[in-house]
């Protein structure tokens, strides 16, 4: 690992076009019985592009944790720059100059721009940490390739596209030729995305070689010079820029045409079930991140929440389940004001929620799926007998349950923890739909399901609407919004900015409200 | 309360300080690393112990002193063993580990200590000039040569903490170890050397109860002073300033049971109220820090993703 | 990402038979746990052996005479089951609240409190008759223990105070509190403690002259109730939930204050009655030291019984013997009875190292 602090990258060497500076060959990695990846080519060459395109589960980050380290391939090689490697540790990766920014960013909050750029650059035995030239020759690599970044703000204060510019950083700091990027778009509005771009075309004409690994074809044909298609493990498909269209690297992707999404029917919404008026809500560090909100949840509809992750949608939605006690206003549910209630009170109200962060908020690892199942019933006194539970109601109640939401394994008594991410989002579904809520609070139901799964959760979604309940989607997925939601509105810096009927609106309205909070 | 007593309070103030400042500042170190170290009554109890126990065979004071050292630091390699390489829950690994040392260290003292009659402890040495000082020159400036080191070792470890990248790698493991482990830092051997310098610091802590007290051990010395002093850490937010504040406070208030029957007000009170009033002074101490806040990932083992589950 | 492997949860299953509640999870089969226990039993049995070995004694003599000690005759025996008790109530102190992961280490200090309750309940009362006496000073022992540990658990739940120091400061305060109390009017003129209590106050014995009283009878029903209540109702529930996942439990309703004080509470009563059988039944008088390291033994009984109630009280009867045998230590080797702790530590931390113990952990992000 070099001791200088400098990094050695430069934008005046002149970038040789094409030339190979990652070769994977024959890969194979395997899990168990499971192979996550099996024989798969891979070149990449200076100064493209190049993205690895796959469903969730098809072996995209698990070969690119192998470029980088994370992992050892179970046979094949990888060459870079024409020498066979060994990678045994994310250091070793950065040694050969591969740098990945991980979809959770790797930042630590408390800690400074420059802190974090420089945490893994030097020795724990260098004695001396002089912070100001430490932020100084940060600036200066900032500078240099064109990011727009204070070194010495507090990471904590970033928005999210910055701070992914912040990770960037870190491995053009430490002299990454090589920058894998995992998912770079899911947190991202439409105009950050194309921010992005620039700056990952950027780096490519000074000589870098990107990877993309993503699920969205829209961004391949957007911005990917090559792209190669991953399913099951295996590359199935590779094609140049413009070479296959959408539709063709869909089918490449899922092996079968792309389902259409559900179909609704326009239809009159029927009466509010959730009123909130003048709401603010606090975030995290005291500041109003909802601010003075008014809107309404009727039924029979489903109501987007559109935005730009970071606007006070995670806090509307906390607050609409009780979690955040508002600091200003009124939510009223049938006639009551549950503002500053806690959960139960909620759920007593008939409003299921649906989390964003699954293991943290809506299932209990630990616990067997009947348990889960009967999470909130069993707060709720529904299987108290006696003062006693009636554990064979619940085990009768899960049973049923899984095999109707096509659970797999529907074992009531199996650990939630083992099943894979579809099938606990299914476990959640059934329970929230299950309880025939009056409204349900959806954050990213579907953020990281394959396509099936996706597909069962929409279609429930779509279902609660036409029993007459309300659903309040959360997501930053707008094909998704537009397609599900029969009215929008648009959430910017905590208030609402835009609010219309789904079928009059146009995608660009919508982004231009999301990201500069214009609306009607 | 007159001005003569007073300065006593003060003074032995200062004095009973020192075990829980040492104390303090090793756990700081292995606390910025993300480990909560409750194991720290056991280390300090083992600095103790063989403290008393070189004391007796050589009577040296300073080799007491010292040979806590490599006793604390055996302490850290052991600990790190079950909370960084095996990853177990700190909070129950640490409270059987001081356990563990009870009944060693009680077992050790009855065999081989109990007839030895000490009566030897260090002698103040006092600064020119500065120990005239009214009040505070004779609390401060007029105090055992353990006193000067502990203001200096602390200041070496504020040093570490914030001026080192040692510190650094130290603050992003203890916060998110995640980060630290992409960015290339080895977060288990790093955990592992915190702890073995921290449980040194804490170890001279408990020897420093011996050499300035008289000499003798007994069972539990340590009478939950290394409870203490983690209080002190989250109180004095992990800034060796303000811990050094907080231990002056807590020794105060273990200072005021000695002085008690001078005062008239206070021998009125039951003598109980005066010994218990340091640990009610913890508790307070802990309600009103609420705020503090432990790096976020404290008392939480590492695992490096991707790795099977053992 | 696919599921990755789940944790072992402590504690987790109803109780049964004794032997699911030992074998049932470890590191997947139940032969694997089996063979880890032993390996544990080997591993602190040598480093007593060794400990032995460094102070010149006589491991033979040793282990020997700690066995007559514990079990040897009926004396003996009931020697152990009067040490038995308060290590069930002290483990139902730490199963209780580990099991939300809320670290109540003050079963010591709960335990002093109710045995305070309890004699000044025996004292104040001492005409009335016996049954009647001994029912009011247990319910006295009892909520003195609730009210001590209900400290911590009101700060906790309204301040977010840190309970591990908190209840490990109010140990200390309960002894001294003991102390003042045994010095007081009750004083006894020789020995550190009060005088005898009311004989109307003593527990009826059992098997014959061994010294044992109903008092682990007692205990042993405290544990069923805990382990019903723990796998069984809607509030054991709700504890095991916020113990797993406290952020799920929270937005599944289960009230994160009640939880608190409701675990704070039953540990406390549990201890606290603890300390009334020990008032009533053992020593006849509050005496000085009540309480000796039981709650920190107590909790290594938690910690092995994996949290289940039921499971704690063999394994309580064990550690009991390992202690009692122990005093007879200095007799037979000259080596102090606090052995006993160190086999009890190092078991336990063998069997934490082994990951036969697991406390659930949240994910690190």
């Amino acid at each position: 690992m070099s001791d200088s602090v400098a990094p050695a990258r430069g934008a005046e060497t002149p970038a040789p076009a094409h030339e190979t500076v990652v070769e994977m060959r024959g890969v194979t990695k395997r899990f168990g019985s499971l192979a996550a990846n099996e024989a798969v080519d891979l070149q990449l060459f200076r100064g493209e592009v190049h993205a690895l395109l796959g469903e969730n589960g098809a072996g995209k980050t698990t070969l690119m944790n192998m470029l980088f380290g994370l992992l050892r391939p179970d046979e094949g090689e990888i060459e870079i720059r024409g020498e066979r490697v060994e990678l045994d540790s994310p250091r070793d990766a950065l040694a050969h100059r591969v740098g990945m920014v991980h979809q959770h960013f790797m930042l630590v909050p408390d800690f400074s721009v420059a802190e974090n750029v420089v945490l893994g650059t030097r020795s724990s035995w260098d004695m001396k940490l002089r912070r100001r030239d430490v932020e100084s020759s940060v600036a200066e690599v900032a500078d240099r390739f064109g990011m727009a970044i204070r070194a010495d703000q507090p990471v904590a204060d970033l928005s999210i596209d910055v701070q992914q510019r912040v990770e960037i950083l870190k491995l053009l700091y430490a002299g990454a030729e090589i920058l894998i990027l995992d998912e770079p778009t899911a947190v991202l509005g439409p105009v950050e995305v194309d921010a992005l771009f620039a700056t990952l075309r950027s780096l490519a004409e000074q000589g870098a070689a990107i990877v993309i690994i993503t699920h969205k074809l829209r961004e391949v044909t957007k911005i990917a010079d090559r792209v190669t298609v991953l399913r099951h493990g295996k590359v199935v498909s590779r094609a140049r820029r413009g070479e296959l269209a959408e539709a063709e690297l869909a089918e490449a992707m899922i092996g079968h045409a792309l389902p259409s999404p559900p179909e609704g029917e326009a239809r009159p919404a029927g009466p509010a079930i959730i009123e909130v008026s003048g709401l603010t809500v606090e975030g995290d560090r005291g500041e109003a991140a909802i601010d003075g909100v008014d809107l309404e949840l009727r039924g029979g509809e489903i109501l987007g929440v559109a935005g730009v992750e970071g606007n006070g949608q995670v806090e509307l939605c906390q607050a609409l389940c009780g979690l955040r006690p508002p600091r200003a206003g009124s939510i009223v549910v049938d006639g009551a004001d549950l503002a500053g209630s806690g959960p139960a009170a909620f759920s007593d109200a008939g409003i299921g929620v649906v989390s964003d962060d699954r293991l943290l908020w809506d299932v209990i690892p630990d616990f067997t799926l009947a348990d889960n199942l009967a999470l909130s019933r069993v707060r709720a006194g529904k299987y108290s007998r006696g003062g006693l539970l009636n554990r064979r109601a619940i085990q009768r109640d899960a049973e049923q349950l899984l095999v109707d939401y096509d659970v797999r394994p529907p074992d009531p008594n199996a650990l939630m923890g083992r099943l894979s991410g579809g099938n606990q989002q299914k476990v959640v579904i059934a329970r929230e739909c299950s309880a025939k809520p009056q409204a349900l609070i959806a954050s990213h139901p579907t953020r990281g399901l394959d396509v099936g799964a996706t597909e069962f959760v929409h279609r429930r979604l779509v279902e609660l609407r036409e029993e007459g309940a309300g659903v309040l989607l959360n997501s930053t997925d707008l094909d998704e919004l537009l397609a599900l939601s029969d009215r929008i509105v648009v959430l910017y810096r905590g208030e609402v900015v835009l609010e219309a009927r789904a079928d009059s609106l146009d995608v660009r309205v919508v982004a231009a409200a999301m990201t500069a909070g214009r609306g009607a | 309360m007159n001005h003569g007593v007073a300065v006593t309070i003060l003074s032995s103030g200062v004095a009973l300080a020192v075990p829980l400042l040492w104390a303090a500042i090793g756990e700081v170190i292995n606390e910025k690393a993300g480990i909560l170290n409750v194991g720290i009554d056991g280390v300090m109890l083992t600095g103790a112990f063989v403290a008393a126990l070189i004391l007796h065979d050589t009577g040296s004071l300073l080799l007491a002193a010292l040979v806590a050292i490599p006793a604390g630091a055996l302490c850290g390699l052991f600990l790190s063993f079950l909370y960084v390489k095996r990853g177990t829950d700190q909070i129950v690994t640490g409270l059987m580990f001081n356990l563990f040392i009870v009944g060693v260290t009680t077992a050790l003292y009855e065999k081989y200590l109990t007839s030895s009659e000490r009566s030897k402890s260090l002698s103040e040495v006092g600064i020119p000039l500065l120990k005239d000082i009214p009040i505070i020159g004779p609390a401060l400036f007029d105090q055992t040569v353990l006193v000067y080191i502990v203001i200096v070792a602390a200041i070496a470890v504020a040093y570490l903490l914030r001026g080192t990248w040692f510190g650094l790698h130290l603050a992003a493991i203890g916060e998110r170890p995640l980060a630290g482990d992409t960015a290339g830092l080895d977060v288990r051997r790093l955990r592992s050397i915190a702890l073995v310098i921290g449980c040194s610091l804490v170890a001279v802590g408990g020897a420093s109860i011996i050499v300035t007290q008289g000499g003798n051990f007994q069972p539990n010395i340590t009478s939950g002073q290394g409870f203490i002093a983690l209080a002190i850490v989250v109180l004095g937010r992990f800034r060796p300033g303000w811990i050094a504040f907080g231990a002056l406070l807590f020794g105060v208030s273990t200072a005021l049971q000695y002085q008690a029957q001078n005062v008239s007000w206070m021998a009125s009170v039951p003598v109980q109220v005066w010994l218990a009033f340091p640990y009610i002074v913890t508790i307070v101490a802990v309600v009103i820090a609420k705020r503090a806040q432990y790096p976020a990932a404290t008392a939480i083992p590492y695992r490096e993703p991707g790795t099977e589950r053992s | 990402m696919n599921a990755q492997a789940a944790q072992a949860p402590s504690g987790q299953r109803p109780p049964g038979a004794l032997t699911k509640a030992f074998l049932g999870l470890g590191r997947g089969s139940a032969l694997r746990t089996v063979i880890d226990i032993v390996v544990a039993i080997v591993v602190a049995l040598a480093i007593l052996t060794i400990f032995f070995l460094i102070l010149g004694a006589d491991p033979g003599k040793a282990f020997k005479g700690m066995w007559e000690g514990a079990v040897g005759n009926n004396i003996a025996f009931g020697q152990t089951l009067l040490v038995t008790s308060p290590l069930i109530f002290c483990s139902l102190a730490a199963a209780i609240p580990f099991s939300a992961r809320i670290f109540n280490i003050g079963g010591e200090g709960q335990l002093v409190a109710g045995a305070v309750g309890g004699t000044a309940v025996a004292f104040w009362c001492a005409g009335l008759p016996g049954t009647l006496l001994i029912i009011l000073c247990l319910l006295a022992a009892i909520v003195a223990g609730a009210l001590w540990s209900l400290i911590a658990g009101l700060l906790k739940a309204y301040a977010s105070a840190n309970e591990v120091i908190v209840t490990l400061m109010l140990n200390f305060v309960a002894a001294l509190l003991a102390n003042y109390v045994i010095n007081g009017a009750w004083r006894d003129p020789i020995a550190p403690q009060t005088e005898t209590l009311p004989s109307g106050s003593a527990l009826p014995t059992i098997l014959g002259n061994s010294g044992a009283n109903i008092g682990v009878l007692i205990a042993i029903a405290a544990a069923i109730v805990c382990a019903v209540l723990l796998y069984r109702t809607r509030l054991g529930f709700g504890i095991r939930a916020t113990g797993l996942s406290p952020t799920a439990a929270r937005l599944s309703g289960f009230g994160t204050v009640a939880t608190i004080l409701a675990v704070f509470a039953i540990a406390g009563g549990a201890a606290g009655l603890g300390g009334g059988v020990e008032v009533l039944g053992n020593h006849h008088a509050l005496v000085e030291g009540i309480a000796s390291n039981y709650g920190f033994t107590g909790i290594a009984v938690a910690l092995v019984a994996r949290l289940n109630p039921i499971a704690a009280v063999p394994v309580a009867f064990v550690f009991a013997g390992i202690t009692v045998g122990a005093n007879t230590l200095p007799a037979t080797t000259g080596v102090s009875a606090s052995a006993s702790l160190i086999v009890v530590a190092v078991f336990v931390l063998t069997l934490l190292a082994m990951h036969v113990i697991r406390v659930a952990y949240p994910e690190v992000k």
